[in-house]
């Protein structure tokens, strides 16, 4: 039985930047091996990719958009923006799910274009991609949709935006049976990409 | 089949089950008409439908009334805070797939000190924790209730129409506010300063 509904991924866009969210854990059946995963790829100076799902199909997948993205800009000279990477992440996705071995991974793409600001693109392991201000997967995304309605605004801050997220994860410790202590999260700006504290549940 | 045309059979014996087979696809026209037309709706399998889905939800298979009734897929909430309980309540009842009624009154008024109602979503759980604390003002508490509703309306198809807030403190319960789930999103839009997306 897959765990992709016991994981979460949380992601928010703003006018001037993109916070992904992602928990920390790795479990098999009932058992946590690790609760400091990384489950947020770099792909590039300015596009992160948050995945959840199969333990062995989300770095297989990660890894495989990654280099295959830096592959492009090294060929052509110029790098994918954020809509054309979640294009091709989701042609792949498309592709190898009409194969024999598909991946079964669901996650979420933020960037920040030089032309159109940041961008977050929401896409499913059966290759549904959309653009959106704010998103979620897993049972702790439901919990947290809700809140992301209340709270998002188009003008806030990173602080703003962090705090947003540190109330979707309190939630998810509040309400959720499953254990995900810690929360990694990730901002993509106009400077780049910049790494935030853990949520974790132990901090206030 | 030449034969039976030349002896002109068929206009005196009915040979294909064509009742059948024309009420089964028109059966089928109708329930899938709306995946060609957006604008056409679903029609619920039955004439009346107002009048005959309400008769579903009261009586049982046996045909005997049933006394009491449960909503399925429905938001009601409460708590209790410094200035008493609160009880908020979206009022669509659902029969399956098809819209019951907008307008059903899902808290029963058992008497000035007592309410009864039943079903809590997590979409409006994550508005109500992220809101909540015990010393909450009445005004607060009515807003917070009202809110976790509104959202879960918003979100979940099974949840909307009217928007009921009834506070109970020791002078007993009051109705605080009825309104339409649509009216409030449009009003809390405009406070974000969104207009209609």
């Amino acid at each position: 039985m897959s765990n992709i509904n016991l994981q979460c991924l949380l992601g928010i866009q703003c006018n001037d930047f993109v916070m992904i969210a992602a928990d920390q854990s790795n479990s098999h059946s009932i058992m946590v091996m690790k609760d400091d995963e990384e489950k947020i790829y770099k792909i590039s100076d300015r596009l992160v990719m948050g995945v959840i799902g199969d333990s062995g199909d989300t770095t297989q997948f990660a890894e495989y958009i990654a280099k295959n993205i830096q592959l492009y800009k090294m060929r052509n000279g110029y790098e994918l923006g954020p809509t054309a990477a979640a294009n091709f992440t989701r042609r792949n996705l498309a592709e190898y799910l009409r194969s024999s071995t598909p991946y079964f991974v669901n996650l979420l793409m933020g960037g920040y274009d030089k032309e159109n600001g940041p961008e977050l693109y929401f896409m499913d392991y059966l290759a549904s991609s959309v653009k959106v201000p704010f998103a979620a997967h897993g049972f702790g995304g439901y919990l947290s949709l809700s809140i992301m309605d209340r709270y998002h605004k188009k003008d806030a801050t990173e602080d703003e935006a962090y705090e947003i997220l540190q109330m979707c994860v309190k939630e998810v410790h509040k309400r959720l049976f499953v254990s995900l202590p810690n929360f990694q999260v990730t901002v993509v700006n106009s400077d780049g990409i910049k790494v935030l504290p853990v949520i974790s549940s132990g901090a206030k | 089949m030449a034969l039976v045309d030349l002896c002109r059979l068929d206009e005196k014996i009915n040979l294909k089950p064509a009742s059948s087979i024309a009420s089964l696809e028109n059966d089928v026209i109708g329930y899938s008409q709306n995946f060609i037309n957006s604008a056409q709706l679903a029609s619920p399998p039955f004439a009346n439908p107002i009048e005959t889905l309400a008769q579903f939800n009261s009586k049982d298979e046996t045909g005997k009334d049933i006394k009491i009734q449960f909503d399925h897929g429905t938001t009601t909430l409460g708590f209790r805070y410094k200035g008493g309980v609160l009880l908020a309540v979206d009022s669509r009842a659902t029969g399956g797939q098809f819209i019951g009624s907008q307008t059903m009154k899902k808290i029963v008024e058992i008497n000035d000190y007592l309410l009864g109602c039943t079903t809590i979503l997590f979409y409006a759980f994550g508005v109500l924790d992220s809101g909540y604390n015990w010393d909450l003002t009445d005004e607060e508490a009515q807003e917070l209730g009202r809110r976790a509703i509104y959202h879960a309306t918003h979100r979940d198809a099974y949840s909307g129409g009217i928007i009921r807030v009834y506070h109970i403190s020791d002078k007993g319960w009051v109705n605080i506010s009825n309104e339409d789930c649509s009216e409030l999103h449009y009003k809390y839009q405009e406070q974000k300063g969104l207009k209609d997306e």
